[in-house]
């Protein structure tokens, strides 16, 4: 029960949000766009809903189908542009591949002999809609596409609904000891997998929407972490040390799923607001909109600080509970559980620093700094709807936060809650710290006090212009060429010509392409159509031969039903 | 009477085999309407008379229906067709009629091996019943196959049928009879559209070969595609 409401709460919250923000974004869109877009909202909202509380297997394959293609609708609200048409045609097929396995999984079910085989079916079919790697090239496509207060319910609500999944098919037998071993160190290769290269495929991204696609990888990796190590612990039979590993990572998971939704619904919307002011993504050339929408360049801020996980905001806790379950691990004794708690840990380290840079890259390139375009100059704030939904989900995360204290001794017996208060304290005393802070500039520097009008990062260059500063590709670039072995990104150097007292204009464009899509899925397609091609041999165009293919395909049936 | 009824199956035989090498369209309706015939005769003189007495109105009344539409309703419907369409001839068949009387003859003894090996002694009433029945339908699937001319594509599917029916009062279904009018209801619906049907494609293509069809599908179109 207590796992239901845990899911209902993000739908609800991030659902009521979007639809606020939503009113305003499409404000301007053709009147006969709208119903579409309302309908396949609250029909996306209704099956989530279904979802959670389906009674039975079949009524939830049902809803989830229905999930999907709903927001199917979603996704191709602007069905005008090519690239949504075929971000559409790829969620639809990432749902319906997805549905395939759960329905194969459901089967397996039945037989308690086959927990594994249904393990790993599942594990695809939620796999898709949560984007495990190499499942998740959906989001990065979709999203983009999606309008945001759509892509905000997906991120946020939706894909986490797959953990949802996961616990419903799978909690009640996890009983099954010994499979709980390999399912839950499937949960870690695959959110170590997702965590890692989430977040790094995120960093170099121009595309502000993208980002937080890959970023969502990089959280839904973080969730699996957690859980894989709750059910490795819990497949341990080791006394009081590994039930509190088990509790405190299956808490920290869960708490996780309700931060990311909030803060990644949000951050969609903060991306709507951006791109309906400033009619761009990209952000190469945003820049300079904290001055002109102060309170979604607060909000965004706010809100990216807390999904990198940065004490004191709420991300920070759900994390916490996972590293100190993986602290304990470490110290269990136990080999498995050691290497697990290691192998978690090092992730979470590494995806916690480098979310940090890609959020101070997406905040930076996009608020701080001059406007590297017209539009983004010309940007004004968004009418209040607009960013009151993002203040709610914003506040609505900073209640998470004695929230997450509140889960934790209510449900986890109290296992934590000492390291939770000490996190509190320390968050609660930075929270002081900025407020002083605050304060004695405010002391120093009173309103009213003549303010220098100037422009941003005006180093004493006589006419400072915007292609002095680091754009976004420039920022990330020394960790984009780190991590080139994994990212292949694609650069094209546009060299200057003339002579070089008075070149012209040189320019170098990186594109970091998800390689899951380039690498793995469309050599799997092109081999499958290759391989079906064969069967145009069969497709003669005869009427005859098609019958007599029946005909053969019937005897031999036949033939082997009668001899088995 | 079973003697009589193994007679019967014979006979059916013999026309299956006669119809996989007749050319002549009228000869071939006349041969599946003697099989429709067959067919009505067949439930009655399976019946057990010794034991079970005469046999009630149902069987009559089944055994009639099945001898009226297939014996004299559905060939007069396949004739009317034939002349209207003016074909009386299955010119070029895909497979030769001394071919076909081969591949029937074939078909004939596989289907004795066949029921041979099925071993469901129990409740069939003579044991010629199963084979003919196998190569009653064996024989029109492949008259379906082998032929270009869609009246005898569908004398194919009603020789088919006769097959079903065979199988049906051999092996005495408990309430076979029944099942056997719901059958009969279809295949009389069918082949009143089939021969609508030929009249259409015969007043398009002025033909009534199959053939043609092929022309309809996207294959070629498919095929021109993948060239490029």
């Amino acid at each position: 029960m207590q796992t239901k409401l845990l899911f209902t709460l993000p739908i609800a919250a991030v659902g009521a949000a979007a639809a606020l923000h939503a009113t305003a974004y499409l404000h301007g869109e053709a009147k006969n766009h709208l119903p579409r877009f309302w309908a396949f909202f609250l029909a996306t909202l209704a099956s989530m809903l279904a979802v959670v509380y389906a009674p039975g297997k079949i009524s939830f394959l049902l809803a989830w189908e229905a999930m999907g293609l709903s927001s199917a609708g979603l996704v191709a609200f602007e069905n005008t542009e090519k690239t949504v048409r075929r971000a559409t045609w790829i969620y639809l097929l990432a749902c319906h591949a997805g549905a395939c396995a759960l329905m194969l999984a459901g089967v397996f079910l039945n037989s308690p002999d086959a927990f594994l085989a249904a393990f790993f079916c599942a594990i695809v079919g939620f796999g898709l809609k949560i984007g495990f790697p190499p499942f998740h090239v959906w989001l990065p496509e979709a999203h983009p596409a999606a309008p945001a207060p759509a892509s905000a319910v997906m991120s946020g609500a939706m894909i986490p609904l797959g953990f949802y999944g996961l616990l419903n098919f799978f909690w009640p037998v996890s009983t099954v000891v010994p499979y709980n071993t390999t399912a839950g160190l499937t949960l870690i290769a695959l959110g170590v997998a997702g965590a890692i290269g989430g977040i790094l495929f995120a960093l170099p991204q121009v595309n502000l929407k993208k980002l937080l696609a890959f970023s969502s990888v990089e959280n839904m990796g973080v969730i699996a972490m957690g859980l894989g190590l709750a059910l490795v612990a819990n497949s341990r039979d080791g006394g009081s040390l590994f039930s509190e590993i088990y509790v405190l990572s299956f808490t920290g998971a869960l708490v996780h799923v309700m931060n990311h939704a909030l803060l990644k619904g949000a951050l969609f919307l903060g991306a709507g607001s951006i791109l309906r002011q400033t009619g761009t993504l990209d952000q190469d050339r945003l820049g300079g909109l904290m001055k002109r929408m102060p309170f979604t360049g607060t909000l965004f801020t706010l809100n990216a600080l807390g999904l990198a996980g940065l004490p004191p905001l709420n991300g920070f806790l759900g994390e916490l509970l996972i590293y100190t379950a993986g602290f304990l691990a470490v110290r269990s004794g136990s080999p498995l559980l050691v290497a697990a708690g290691f192998t978690v840990l090092a992730a979470l380290a590494f995806t916690g620093g480098l979310a940090a840079a890609a959020y101070c890259k997406a905040i930076g390139a996009t608020f701080l700094g001059e406007p590297r375009s017209k539009a983004a100059a010309d940007a004004i704030e968004t009418p209040k709807r607009m960013w009151i939904a993002q203040l709610a989900l914003f506040l609505g995360s900073v209640a998470m936060i004695p929230g997450t204290i509140f889960i934790v001794h209510k449900f986890a017996n109290g296992i934590g809650e000492a390291t939770l208060l000490t996190a509190a304290t320390i968050g609660g005393a930075l929270v002081l710290m900025t407020a002083a802070l605050v304060g004695l500039r405010r002391f120093l520097c009173p309103r009213g006090a003549v303010k220098p009008q100037c422009p941003t990062w005006d180093c004493g260059y006589h006419e400072p212009t915007a292609r002095m500063a680091y754009t976004a590709t420039a920022f990330t670039q020394p960790l984009a060429d780190l991590f080139a072995f994994a990212l292949r990104p694609r650069k094209h150097l546009i060299p200057f010509k003339g002579h070089p007292a008075a070149p012209t204009d040189a320019a170098l464009v990186t594109e970091t392409d998800d390689r899951a899509l380039a690498g793995f899925w469309r050599p799997l397609f092109t081999f499958f159509a290759r391989a079906f091609q064969r069967a145009h041999l069969l497709q003669s165009g005869s009427l005859h031969l098609y019958i007599l293919l029946i005909l053969i395909t019937v005897v031999v049936l036949l033939v082997a039903a009668f001899a088995s | 009477m079973t003697s009589t009824a193994e007679i019967l199956l014979a006979l059916f035989l013999l026309t299956n085999i006669v119809l996989a090498g007749t050319g002549r369209l009228r000869q071939a309706i006349r041969l599946v309407a003697v099989q429709g015939w067959m067919v009505g005769l067949l439930p009655i003189l399976l019946w057990n008379w010794t034991d079970a007495g005469a046999p009630g109105f149902r069987v009559w009344a089944v055994a009639f229906v099945n001898g009226a539409v297939k014996g004299v309703a559905l060939p007069i419907l396949l004739r009317y067709a034939a002349d209207r369409a003016k074909a009386n001839f299955e010119l070029e068949p895909l497979v030769g009629f001394r071919l076909s009387q081969v591949i029937a003859f074939a078909i004939a003894s596989a289907s004795f091996a066949i029921g041979k090996a099925l071993h469901i002694h129990e409740t069939v009433a003579s044991e010629l019943a199963i084979p003919v029945a196998f190569t009653t339908m064996g024989t029109g699937l492949f008259l379906i196959c082998a032929r270009r001319k869609a009246i005898t594509q569908v004398l194919g599917f009603l020789a088919f049928e006769n097959g079903i029916a065979v199988f049906g009062s051999g092996i005495l279904l408990e309430y076979g009879l029944v099942v056997e009018l719901g059958i009969l209801l279809d295949v009389f619906v069918l082949v009143f559209v089939l021969g609508i049907a030929i009249y259409q494609i015969n007043r398009t293509f002025s033909s009534i070969d199959t053939d043609k069809l092929n022309a309809l599908g996207d294959v070629h179109l498919m095929h021109r595609h993948q060239s490029n």
